[in-house]
């Protein structure tokens, strides 16, 4: 009697424990992971079609839905994920995956709110990824930028528009692959295109667009022997002083774009023919030209090596943010990085790379994927991206940006300043009246640059 | 089981008529029976959900969300036509007075003019952008920059600001992009191109602007419509954009305004409420035949469900809520007709959508829980049911036996006073000859002497039972494990206590019991 009592009692107790176990499991809802990139911005994003791949397939396996909540540019991202951070009154509440460079991560006024990738990842997987690349992503022996796809500076050139210039003045594609050709060359063009209009003075145009002035002093000096950094501050050494001067020269001939944006912009309208910019920036380069008066031109775009000083070694920019992840619930940190690693396998990432103009992350990709996907491109303008990307790699060395706190400061500080205080030099020398000696213009922005510095 | 029920309907009958004890047994024995009956009425009933509250609760939910929902989507969309409308009689104004014959066409060929008005307008499309539900506002003039341009048929001059970094809560740090327009503009007020500016619209590609440009009413508000979702050209996103036609005040078609209305926008506007069924998503989109067209609305945040933007759904029915059925996924949802028509007549529908698995998982599990307990209490009743049965007939079908073996001595006490009463009934029936066939003064005799016999103490009654066994004095001692002295003791005890003489006396008596049957009353 007693053990049938036994008996029942335990009946009733498993029946009890599985009908609350089905129900925990029924409680369970799709992982919903928000994402802010820059791949694409406000054009057609090749990854957000790789996410709704994701979604459809592993996603839908796993119950794990990626949702974009922004595509805009590294810019933007970083102003917003700042303003999240540090909890400014009207910030965006920070997405569970964002893109940024490591100098946004280390802006940030608590690192440790990002996942460690090497928490997620096994020794094997990361033996998976270029070592450089991974480097990179480290804040503090932390890996919080998860490579997914690097990029490079590379040269664009406008070849209708240029063609068109050489014809009259004799000037050469070649002559733009040292600074001091462009920037000379540039001064030529200013002038050039000032006399096509007698009437109109000093409407010269510009020849060269740069996305990043401070890329340019950096790799320069670097480039030259010198280091561009001392104590965590710009040295301002002897050779800086070489960097600038063919650089200011052309800026105050009226020769390179100094107002803001992406280099893309004046290209687009015309206001620039040639650009040193992001690989990635391919994707937003229009093979149309749009001009003033609403005509439009089908122009040819060629893609050619960063330009080098002619005494300095082959050193280019190596760029391309990271993928952080905000840490949460083991479950949503989970979902974000089993849609990285997703993304960063090798077949996947080549498809995602080969649309953006970007390199993939992980030798795999580079030797089994990446010359076949090349291979297959159609696109005249990708195929130079991929031609020039190559040469870059085959006789280039990267140049990685140091990380320390007060980089990005520095950098936004000296973007801003330095295209101020040229821009403002070259409208005083277009509305003065005596001839203005550009030598002196040029020596006395340099000394208010360090003075602001 | 069958047999214990028939015996028990048998003494059912008679019950009313035996004692209360056995009647408060039958009422707690029918008191488990109903309560078996009952726990299995409740197993059926809970197996068809009737105790499932679920069905109830997922509406309750999704009626309160909806209710939010609608009444949200109605306020901005009325919000946004406002300020349509607003934008579109200061754009007239603002191009009155840029043209001297009040003619649009004077814009033609005129860049100068056009950056002029566009950038007096863009001050007010920057109002209607930072203070509207709204993810990019437009102006397109009846004009263009250059009428001998290749395709200046289809291009006009206007401007259009887009967020650049839309995200859900940050609208005072928004970004602007000129995504048409002048490109000074642009510089002037230190905002990007968007990365597919273009100068001008192609108005082969703004769905609106035909329909505003035949807008012959007086008031404003007549003409204003919406236009179904529609790729924005050369970007990832879509959008549905409010179409406002610009006329002058003499009637003449200046152009057409209005504001647009991201996905992207849209959904961070509208995130998904979570809920114990899941994630609620918002849609906006038109119904057709018996088709909720998402493809061609909006939808909102899709937090915590599967449910894709591209996916239209076939919607069945039901008294509570409907189902809507996707090629993959079903929701359960709760639809609403709203004001906002678009441009070909169709209405659009504000609808809350939740995850059908959730509700179902959460209804099979009540169901599962009500089985078990009803299960349960069925399985426990029932057992309590058999030994109630099993204990109630035992002593019956024990006396039974008794009374057919006619062993009355063997039966016992039964453990119910009813049977017990009846055997002892039967007993003296049984037993009542032997008495009777007795002279009364001999019955008086063996009564008196019995009587007596009760006095005697429990070692008397052994000694005397030695006696009636044929056992001598001096055997006694031994038997007893005492002296023979206290045996004399005993034996003067019991002579006086019976009232006889002799042992011979004794022995009479004794084997007079005997011989009645009667032995039990001296020993």
């Amino acid at each position: 009697m007693k053990k049938k009592s036994v008996f029942i009692l335990a009946m009733i107790f498993v029946f009890c424990f599985a009908a609350g176990c089905s129900i925990g499991e029924n409680e369970k809802h799709p992982v919903t992971v928000s994402v802010w990139h820059v791949y694409g911005a406000q054009t057609d994003s090749p990854l957000n079609d790789l996410i709704d791949e994701f979604n459809d397939t592993v996603g839908k396996e796993k119950g794990i839905q990626v949702e974009v909540t922004m595509v805009s540019n590294n810019k933007n991202i970083h102003k917003d994920i700042l303003a999240a951070s540090n909890k400014d009154p009207g910030a965006p509440e920070l997405p569970d995956i964002f893109v940024a460079y490591p100098s946004t991560v280390m802006a940030m006024p608590d690192e440790e709110i990002l996942v460690d990738y090497y928490d997620y990842f096994s020794e094997e997987e990361i033996e998976k990824f270029i070592p450089s690349f991974v480097e990179d992503g480290e804040v503090d022996g932390r890996l919080v930028c998860l490579p997914v796809a690097k990029s490079t500076e590379l040269l664009f050139i406008n070849k209708t528009a240029f063609d068109r210039f050489s014809k009259e003045t004799g000037a050469k594609i070649e002559d733009l692959s040292t600074w001091e050709g462009l920037y000379e060359t540039a001064a030529d063009y200013a002038e050039w295109t000032d006399g096509q209009t007698p009437e109109v003075p000093d409407d010269g145009k510009n020849l060269f667009v740069h996305d990043f002035h401070f890329n340019y002093f950096q790799v320069g000096v670097e480039s030259l022997g010198e280091s561009f950094f001392n104590n965590n501050a710009i040295a301002f050494g002897p050779v800086f002083n070489k960097v600038w001067e063919p650089y200011a020269k052309a800026c105050l001939s009226g020769g390179v774009w100094l107002q803001g944006g992406y280099a893309t912009e004046p290209l687009r309208t015309g206001e620039a023919i040639v650009s040193v910019a992001s690989s990635a920036s391919v994707l937003y380069f229009s093979n149309e030209v749009i001009y003033p008066d609403n005509t439009s031109e089908i122009i040819e775009i060629i893609v050619r090596p960063c330009p080098v000083f002619e005494d300095g070694k082959n050193l280019v920019m190596q760029r391309g943010a990271g993928m952080c992840t905000v840490k949460s619930t083991p479950e949503k940190e989970q979902a974000a990085v089993t849609f990285l690693k997703w993304l960063t396998e090798p077949e996947t990432n080549t498809e995602f790379v080969i649309e953006t103009g970007y390199m993939p992350v992980t030798y795999e990709a580079f030797e089994e994927y990446l010359p076949g996907a090349i291979g297959e491109l159609n696109d005249q303008k990708y195929v130079e991206l991929y031609k020039a990307y190559l040469e870059t790699q085959e006789k280039f060395e990267f140049y990685s940006a140091p990380k320390f706190d007060e980089y990005l400061e520095i950098e936004n500080g000296f973007e801003d300043k330095i295209r101020q205080l040229l821009l403002n030099e070259r409208n005083e020398i277009v509305s003065a009246e005596e001839e203005v000696v550009i030598e002196d213009a040029a020596e006395e922005s340099l000394r208010l640059l360090k003075e602001y510095m | 089981m069958k047999m214990t029920i028939g015996k028990l309907f048998k003494l059912t009958k008679n019950a009313g008529r035996q004692s209360i004890k056995m009647q408060n047994r039958l009422v707690l024995y029918w008191g488990v029976m109903i309560l078996v009956v009952f726990a299995a009425i409740l197993a059926i009933m809970s197996f068809a959900g009737v105790f499932s509250d679920s069905e109830e609760r997922v509406a309750q939910v999704l009626s309160l969300q909806q209710k939010n929902t609608f009444s949200q989507i109605s306020e901005d969309f009325n919000r946004l036509t406002a300020q349509g409308i607003s934008l579109s009689e200061k754009a007239s104004e603002i191009i009155e007075e840029a043209v001297i014959g009040g003619n649009i066409s004077e814009l033609n060929d005129s860049p100068e003019k056009l950056k002029e008005i566009e950038s007096r307008l863009y001050d007010e499309m920057n109002i209607v952008l930072r203070t509207s539900p709204c993810s990019g506002a437009y102006i397109v003039f009846n004009a263009t920059t250059n009428t001998s341009a290749p395709g200046a048929g289809n291009s006009r001059a206007g401007l259009y600001l887009r967020f650049a970094n839309l995200s859900s809560d940050n609208e005072a740090n928004r970004d602007i992009a000129l995504y048409r327009g002048i490109a000074d503009v642009a510089r002037a007020h230190d905002i990007e191109l968007h990365n597919r500016w273009k100068l001008e619209f192609d108005i082969e590609k703004i769905s609106g602007f035909e329909k505003a440009a035949s807008f012959s009413g007086s008031r404003i508000a007549d003409g204003c419509f919406w236009t179904g979702r529609e790729n924005i050209t050369d970007t990832w996103e879509s959008c549905i954009m409010l179409a406002v036609p610009i006329v002058s005040g003499s009637g003449e078609f200046y152009g057409v305004c209005g504001v647009e209305v991201s996905d992207l926008y849209f959904r961070l506007i509208n995130p998904a409420m979570q809920s114990d069924f899941g994630g609620m998503v918002t849609v906006l989109a038109p119904i057709k035949g018996d088709e909720l067209m998402v493809s061609e609305g909006m939808i909102g945040g899709i937090n915590g469900t599967l449910i894709r933007g591209t996916e239209n759904f076939v919607i069945k029915e039901g008294s509570l809520f409907n189902t809507y059925i996707g090629r993959d996924t079903r929701f359960c949802g709760i639809q609403q007709e709203t004001d906002i028509i678009l441009e070909d007549g169709t209405v659009l529908y504000a609808v809350t959508l939740v995850p059908e698995d959730h509700y179902i998982k959460e209804d099979a599990a009540n169901r599962i829980i009500w089985g078990i307990a009803t299960a349960i209490l069925f399985v426990a009743m029932l057992f309590i049911s058999f030994l109630l049965a099993k204990n109630f007939v035992k002593p019956i079908a024990q006396s039974l036996e008794a009374i057919q073996e006619d062993d009355f001595a063997g039966a016992g006490s039964s453990g119910i006073s009813e049977i017990d009463n009846l055997l002892s009934f039967i007993r003296k029936k049984g037993s009542g000859k032997s008495e009777t066939n007795l002279p009364s003064d001999i019955e008086e005799l063996f009564s008196d002497f019995a009587k007596r016999a009760e006095a005697l103490t429990p070692t008397e009654r052994s000694i005397i039972k030695y006696y009636a066994d044929g056992k001598e004095v001096n055997e006694i001692p031994e038997l007893c494990f005492i002296s023979i002295n206290t045996v004399r003791k005993h034996n003067s005890n019991i002579y006086k206590k019976l009232g006889v003489g002799s042992k011979e006396e004794l022995m009479l008596y004794i084997e007079l019991f005997r011989r009645s049957g009667r032995s039990d009353e001296l020993f």
